[in-house]
């Protein structure tokens, strides 16, 4: 038999979701090293990778189908949402291209061009499908 | 333990206050009015208190427990 005692799991579950940060940002950090310190390749570090991305995904489509606004905490005027939605997929796609430009990995303009077109695409369509989860969570719920 | 009913929107409505208002009022986001309303989320103390001074009414008049009927087990 079980007693449940709502302070308890209240407690319970903001040391789990500090914990999870903390191995969030760990898992990157390690990545972090690994690429750029010590000089692996992401094939070599596909384990650890694949562990982050899943759990940041699982994390991000979570907080749409519990329907978070995707700026919560800071609240978003008609005119902010659409400076956000121009500027942080351009951001995300020049992010790689930066990178593999430092690192002397770039063949080219198109291979650049490829980069951030895919990078940008993959953003503003995960951004899409946030705001299609948001909007069913709030039909399913709210209505 | 009971269900956690409120009259919530029926206090906003004749406040003439829509959930945005009501939320701002109060510090949350429209959604955990909507959610409230529809007896979907529990809110904290604090956030019942809120409420109730933002509304203008007692603790009572918008929060009250229904009982489980239990009486089948």
């Amino acid at each position: 038999m079980t007693q449940r005692d709502e302070r308890i799991d209240a407690d319970v579950r903001r040391v789990e979701g500090k914990a999870f940060v903390l191995l969030k940002w760990g898992v990157f950090a390690v990545l972090v090293v690994r690429w750029f310190v010590l000089g692996q390749t992401l094939a070599e570090t596909w384990d650890f990778f694949a562990v982050w991305v899943v759990a940041s995904l699982f994390e991000y489509f979570m907080y749409a189908l519990r329907g978070v606004p995707m700026s919560y905490p800071v609240p978003l005027n008609r005119r902010d949402q659409l400076v956000f939605l121009a500027t942080v997929p351009v951001v995300t796609g020049l992010l790689p291209v930066l990178i593999l430009h430092l690192r002397g990995a770039l063949t080219g303009w198109g291979h650049a061009l490829g980069i951030f077109g895919r990078t940008y695409i993959a953003m503003l369509a995960l951004f899409a499908l946030y705001r299609a989860i948001n909007a069913w969570w709030e039909r399913r719920s709210l209505k | 333990m009971g269900t956690v009913r409120n009259r919530v929107r029926l206090s906003r409505a004749e406040k003439q206050m829509t959930q945005e208002d009501l939320a701002d009022m109060v510090g949350v986001t429209r959604q955990t009015i909507g959610l409230i309303e529809k007896e979907r989320y529990n809110p904290t103390i604090a956030l019942c208190l809120g409420l109730c001074r933002s509304l203008g009414k007692t603790l009572d008049e918008l929060f009250w427990m229904e009982e489980n009927d239990d009486t089948e087990r």
